[in-house]
């Protein structure tokens, strides 16, 4: 069984297609990708194959018309206004963009076309920016190229602007880069002052440094330290103690005493240690801010999944191809086969056969019957039919949960707002300390009472407290979203590392999801290979789950006419004249049968051939799913951290018993309803047991939401992807690791917190007493920020194994690039 | 060191101008991708040759 060359998926049996490379001829697997690796020879381009690092997409040969809908006028307006140049600008969501090399290629091939005056891409999120003229090349052009390399392009529209979030954080870099510089400028002025402090530096020369060291503090402070006073205006107006308020007081405080010293030409400055404390502030407020917003564009990703065109039937029965975005509810609409539907709507004809995998993870065809609500994201596996569109864009049930799941993410977690609690109090403590100290020394020695009061205030300041919790939780997620867990809830992090027990469930979790023909009865007189050779033919038109199952095993696959597939029972064609069918032994042979096979081994569709006036079979086929190879080390791996393992599947008795045994997992129940399930999971609880549950499909939801911790697959209903805490985008062989990494997060969190207080009880008398000066406070304080920031990076740098590749997913933020996206 | 007159000023004005770089690359995203950037330069003379070879034959 060879490998295609673009896609690397299996070349079927009957698949010829070649592409000769530096002489060497190497296999294809269908038309799409030959076209595609025609067209990036032809353009000179076989370099990507040497520089990617993934396999490429599987091209489906597409339709060069679809686009078409966006050369209209109307819609390019609503697209891409034109400017006074002429030139247009469109912003697209690419698919599949792999890995570098497939942005370089898009880069390559579209960016060389007459017309296209700019063309820019980010291949981590897949955002495309592109600036043509519409009189030079059309854009539904530069669409069909895009699509046919196998990046489904997305035109986005003019309003759906950047989230939020990417404006604050474009306001933090820019306070931080005038933070920085400025900090780095009045240090090294601050420098020539100390040493000129010993070496009788001339005045003139000390007063001119101070002028312009407050040049320019003064921006850091009212720029860059603006969101700390601001932050503590609010904090006094709702007569709260927040963190903001020492930090705007000694900020102030600082600032104001070096104004007038300055102006006054005596008494000691402290600009380097305003600015150093405002950068530093600075950037522990931003981890904390991206480690809120960090998960990655899951929204998009669901967004990207409807087409960006459909075809709406007019009232006089013309059909016509038109963006999405042009829909309104009330149109009719035509959903061809194969073709993913775009809307929320209801079914207009008789019967429709869909496949729900985006919102259940099922992939077995459901039907819909007459007037039944259809919901946008479903793929047509049947027949073409008609449906009237209710919900659009953001109004359907996709859009609703992807909301749901944009919600969960951007919920501070609980431990850092526990932290904050805890700061409330220490800043009370603070404040009141700093009082106590500025009225002994007002007694003492008065001239040095400020300086004492700006040090306890300074060296006190509660930052490293602030940013204990968020820079463990940042290091962690990325860390796990560098093995392949995706991080939707951070409070879960702590409750993930006090698990007892794993729960998981059978289909598409232990298994693969895809099943495979596992034993062949043979009951006519057909021989074996004959009778899978018939089998794989009937199925190939069908594109069901199944299909695969036995184009896997064919080895010459028969071509049949007349290919009509029956819902939920099976396919009927005919070959050489002869009926055949295949499917669910009611369907194919009215039930009827000597031999019936053991149904609560495996599931068995039947292979029958017309004989008389009904069907006679010719072979039982069995199909399993097969278990995926990392499971077994998995379930070893957490049974030995001494966790318990179970598996509660809604499968039958003797195939969830098998899979049990073959894994080591003891406890196991079978046809178990939800409300099973979770009754199970409640048992345990009850127990004082903390479970942790992983399963992807939408009948999951309920047990993922009730369990202490849930793991969903990302190859599952989108629904169980928002019910649970992180969603596995990587191997399954990364949950014993990611076990282990939660345990040593909460060890990391609790390391901060205690050196976050301890330093501070530790310093607090010091500067009390006077004996540090701020600039030393300033960089203490620094220092154990940075401790706490180096001790959660410790995290992400020990890592026994290394990490797994994640699938098309958008690369994970590093804790270190804190400014790529 | 009256030197120093002159020079620090002229420093400011250097910061000033970082600040103002900086600025710009942060409005227009240059922070957002680091990775495909460094993809852009590779085997360009190579690839011209090679497609203005091909389309000699």
């Amino acid at each position: 069984m060879s490998t295609c060359y673009h896609c690397q998926e299996p070349v079927p049996a009957n698949e010829n297609r070649w592409i000769e490379i530096d002489g060497e001829k190497l296999p294809l697997c269908c038309a799409g990708c030959e076209a595609v690796t025609h067209l990036i020879l032809d353009a000179g381009l076989d370099d990507f194959y040497r520089f990617r690092s993934a396999p490429s997409p599987k091209v489906e040969a597409g339709d060069k018309t679809r686009w078409s809908g966006f050369d209209t006028t109307a819609v390019l307006d609503a697209y891409a206004p034109s400017d006074i140049n002429g030139e247009r600008e469109l912003r697209l969501q690419l698919d599949d963009l792999r890995c570098a090399a497939c942005g370089w290629l898009v880069e390559k091939t579209l960016g060389d076309k007459a017309g296209v005056c700019d063309l820019r891409l980010n291949t981590v999120t897949g955002r495309m920016t592109l600036r043509w003229r519409q009189e030079d090349v059309a854009l539904s052009e530069l669409l069909a190229m895009l699509d046919a390399l196998g990046f489904k392009p997305h035109p986005l529209r003019d309003g759906e602007q950047k989230p939020h979030h990417e404006r604050e954080r474009k306001a933090f870099l820019k306070r931080l880069a005038v933070a920085g510089l400025g900090m780095m400028q009045v240090m090294m002025y601050g420098v020539a002052m100390y040493i000129g402090a010993f070496q009788d530096m001339d005045v003139g020369i000390q007063e001119f440094l101070r002028y312009i060291s407050l040049l320019i503090a003064t921006p850091v402070v009212f720029y860059s330290g603006a969101p700390f006073f601001k932050g503590a205006w609010r904090d006094l107006l709702s007569r709260s103690a927040g963190m903001d308020v020492p930090v705007a007081l000694a900020i102030g405080g600082a600032w104001t005493a070096s104004v007038w010293h300055t102006f006054a030409g005596a008494g000691e400055v402290y600009f380097d240690s305003v600015s150093m404390f405002v950068f530093f502030l600075l950037i522990g407020r931003f981890v904390e801010f991206t480690a809120r917003h960090q998960v990655s564009d899951t929204g998009n990703a669901l967004a990207a999944s409807l087409p960006a065109i459909a075809d709406r039937i007019d009232d006089t029965g013309n059909t016509t191809s038109v963006p999405l975005t042009v829909l309104r509810a009330g149109d009719t609409v035509r959903v061809k086969t194969g073709e993913t539907v775009p809307a929320d709507g209801m079914l207009l004809d008789e019967r429709a056969s869909l496949d729900e995998a985006l919102l259940s993870g099922e992939s077995d065809a459901v039907t819909r019957k007459l007037n039944e609500n259809i919901a946008a994201g479903a793929i047509n596996r049947g027949a073409p039919f008609r449906m009237q569109v209710t919900h659009i864009g953001r109004d359907t049930l996709l859009s609703g949960i992807t909301r749901m799941l944009e919600n969960a993410q951007s919920s501070r977690p609980r431990l850092a707002r526990f932290a904050d609690r805890l700061a409330r109090w220490f800043v009370a403590g603070v404040l009141l300390a700093a009082g106590v100290t500025a009225l002994a020394w007002w007694q003492l020695d008065a001239a040095r009472a400020f300086e004492i009061t700006l040090s306890v205030l300074v060296v006190t300041c509660p930052c490293a407290l602030a940013l204990a919790v968020p820079a463990a939780l940042t290091a962690a997620t990325s860390a796990l979203a560098r093995r392949g867990l995706l991080t939707v809830n951070s409070d879960a992090l702590e409750t993930l590392s006090g698990i007892t027990d794993v729960v998981f469930d059978k289909t598409g979790t232990l298994t693969v999801g895809k099943p495979r023909v596992s034993k062949t009865v043979v009951c006519g007189e057909l021989p074996e290979q004959e009778c899978t050779d018939i089998a794989a033919g009937l199925e190939a038109q069908a594109n069901h789950p199944i299909t695969d199952a036995f184009r896997a095993i064919a080895r010459a696959q028969r071509a049949f006419l007349n290919v009509e597939q029956h819902a939920g029972a099976g396919v009927d064609g005919t070959h050489d004249g002869v009926r055949y069918r295949i499917g669910t032994a009611a369907f194919a042979i009215n039930g009827r049968d000597a031999l019936s096979p053991d149904a609560s081994v495996a599931s068995w569709v039947v292979l029958a051939r017309e004989a008389g006036d009904g069907f006679a079979a010719l072979a039982w086929f069995a199909l399993e799913d097969s278990v995926r190879t990392e499971a077994l080390n998995v379930v070893r791996a957490l049974q030995h951290s001494g966790l318990a393992v179970h598996l509660f599947s809604g499968d039958a008795e003797k195939s969830v018993e098998s899979v049990a045994s073959r894994l080591g997992i003891q406890s196991f129940a079978a046809r178990m309803q939800p409300a099973d399930k979770l009754q199970r999971v409640r048992e345990l609880q009850a127990n004082g047991r903390r479970v942790l549950m992983i399963g992807d499909g939408i009948n999951d939801s309920p047990v993922l939401a009730g369990a202490d911790v849930a793991i969903a697959m990302s190859s599952g209903a989108v629904l169980a992807q928002s019910s649970a805490d992180f969603v596995l985008t990587g191997k399954f062989s990364a949950i014993p690791g990611a076990l282990q990494l939660a345990k040593r997060t909460r060890h990391v969190m609790r390391q901060n917190l205690a050196w976050a207080l301890g330093y501070n009880l530790f310093a607090l008398p010091l500067a009390a007493m006077g004996l540090v000066p701020p600039w030393m406070a300033a960089i203490g304080m620094s220092a154990s920020s940075v401790l706490v920031t180096l001790n959660a990076l410790r995290m992400k740098m020990k890592e026994s194994s290394p990490p797994e590749p994640v699938g098309a997913q958008p690369a994970p933020v590093e804790f270190i690039n804190l400014l790529s996206r | 060191m009256e030197i120093l007159y002159v020079l620090v000023p002229l420093s400011v004005v250097l910061v000033g101008i970082a600040i103002a770089i900086f600025f710009w690359a942060i409005n227009s995203e240059q922070f957002d991708d680091l990775d495909t950037p460094a993809w852009r330069i590779l085997k360009e003379d190579d690839y011209k040759q090679r497609s203005m070879d091909s389309n000699k034959t």
